[in-house]
């Protein structure tokens, strides 16, 4: 995928922000190491960032520093699952899944009291997966089991969920992000979907 | 439920153990530790390797520490030498004797009175230097004080306030002079730098190749490729810079 790129002098302008705050955020881990992209100009080495992202995000921060202190931030932002449990009323209390989403997960799970931080990443993926209105429910197990099972080999990076379709027939499996995979004409993507961001989501929804 | 209770360990002549959880870790002969360690204090007179990864509170290495692994703890001290291969995670770190890290430096503060080489990046609230460094990657800071001594060398420096300047000789006659014998063997005290990114900064006895920032003060004996301000600049007469512009 080639991403637009901002030099670090234009994030800069744009954002109004000081080295001192980006260098601070870096520190902090707000800003993963892998967006800092080192290129040679014929001023020497430069920093470049992949625009979108580094835009959204550091507006982000921005937006959420006043109620949340640096560090619970980069709880946010560091893929780490944690050791977190979430109780079922706490759920439907905040909002955070779907009721038929829930009662799903409950024929195929059973009743849960409690869950822990990546069991309810898996439901949270599920939920979306399926009030998106694109995939069936028999492919939404699929790739919560896939979750279940696959997550695991992946912790503290960032995978994206793949779920396509060639003749009818639906296949889905992790990689780890960035990835570029080329398909036959014939298979159609239907859900391309980033843990990482899910992850940040679904802290940020926990933590208000 | 009660607590365990955990015994300390401590080496005085030769051995060879496994590490574990302890309350004390006292080496003062020679010891090598193999397996991870857990401990509230860390304590190495004699000479010490430990291969695996380390996790205590205060540590203070007067001899000479070989660790084979990362090393997490509060307070580190270094009067002797260690050498870390991981990376090191501490919220006070003192070197005054040598220290060379293999990966990269995570802490609050980080004060150097003697030498500390890095392969990696040091993270630090603040940055004290009073003695030299190497640190291959970047030199990240809240505030960054650098007193020349030496020589010392940096690929890039980034913060908010970052200050580089020869050490005050404000010595006593007799120790001028013998420094001054010394200093006639030993190197200059120079700063060499890629680039330097800060809101506030001050440098002299550098040799750079971009310096960009908000305020922006050359002092002498400068040598600097590229300046790039967003607020002032100033330069004293005897320092080189080759091209200045605001932005």
């Amino acid at each position: 995928m080639n991403e637009e790129l901002l030099s670090k002098k234009e994030l800069l302008e744009i954002t109004g922000i000081s080295y001192g705050s980006l260098y601070r955020w870096k520190r902090k881990n707000l800003i993963p190491e892998e967006w800092f992209i080192r290129k040679s100009t014929f001023t020497g080495q430069e920093t470049f960032f992949p625009k979108n992202k580094i835009l959204e995000r550091i507006d982000r921060i921005k937006n959420l520093k006043e109620d949340l202190s640096l560090d619970s931030l980069a709880e946010v932002f560091t893929p780490n699952l944690g050791t977190l449990k979430i109780s079922a009323e706490e759920i439907s209390k905040k909002g955070l899944i779907q009721k038929s989403s829930l009662d799903f997960y409950g024929q195929m799970r059973g009743k849960f009291k409690t869950l822990s931080f990546d069991n309810l990443l898996f439901l949270f993926v599920f939920d979306e997966m399926l009030q998106s209105g694109n995939v069936n429910l028999e492919e939404c197990k699929i790739a919560l089991i896939t979750l279940e099972e696959q997550y695991k080999g992946f912790e503290g990076k960032n995978c994206v969920l793949f779920l396509c379709r060639k003749a009818g027939i639906a296949t889905c499996f992790l990689a780890s992000s960035p990835v570029t995979i080329r398909f036959d004409h014939e298979t159609k993507v239907i859900i391309h979907l980033d843990l990482y961001e899910r992850i940040e989501k679904l802290k940020i929804k926990l933590q208000e | 439920m009660e607590t365990q209770e955990t015994k300390d360990l401590k080496i005085f002549g030769i051995a060879n153990t496994t590490g574990g959880i302890f309350r004390d870790v006292v080496i003062n002969g020679t010891g090598r530790i193999s397996g991870d360690l857990e401990s509230e204090s860390l304590v190495v007179n004699g000479n010490a390797t430990i291969v695996g990864n380390i996790t205590t509170k205060k540590t203070k290495v007067s001899g000479n520490c070989t660790i084979d692994g990362s090393f997490a703890c509060d307070s580190f001290k270094v009067l002797g030498a260690s050498n870390i291969s991981g990376n090191l995670t501490a919220k006070n770190i003192s070197v005054e004797g040598y220290m060379k890290v293999v990966e990269s430096i995570k802490a609050e503060t980080v004060n150097v009175s003697g030498k500390l080489i890095t392969e990696g990046d040091c993270n630090a609230e603040t940055f004290g230097s009073v003695g030299t460094f190497e640190i291959e990657g970047l030199l990240n800071g809240d505030k960054i004080n650098i007193e020349l001594l030496g020589k010392c060398r940096a690929s890039e420096i980034g913060g908010a306030n970052i200050s580089i300047r020869r050490k005050n000789t404000d010595v006593p006659i007799l120790k001028q002079i013998l420094t001054s014998i010394i200093d006639g063997v030993k190197e200059k005290p120079l700063m060499q730098v890629e680039s330097i990114e800060g809101d506030e900064i001050y440098i002299s006895n550098t040799q750079a190749k971009v310096v960009r920032g908000k305020h922006v003060k050359i002092g002498p004996e400068c040598s600097v490729e590229l300046v790039e301000y967003s607020e002032d600049f100033e330069k004293a007469p005897d320092s080189k810079v080759h091209s200045s512009k605001r932005i």
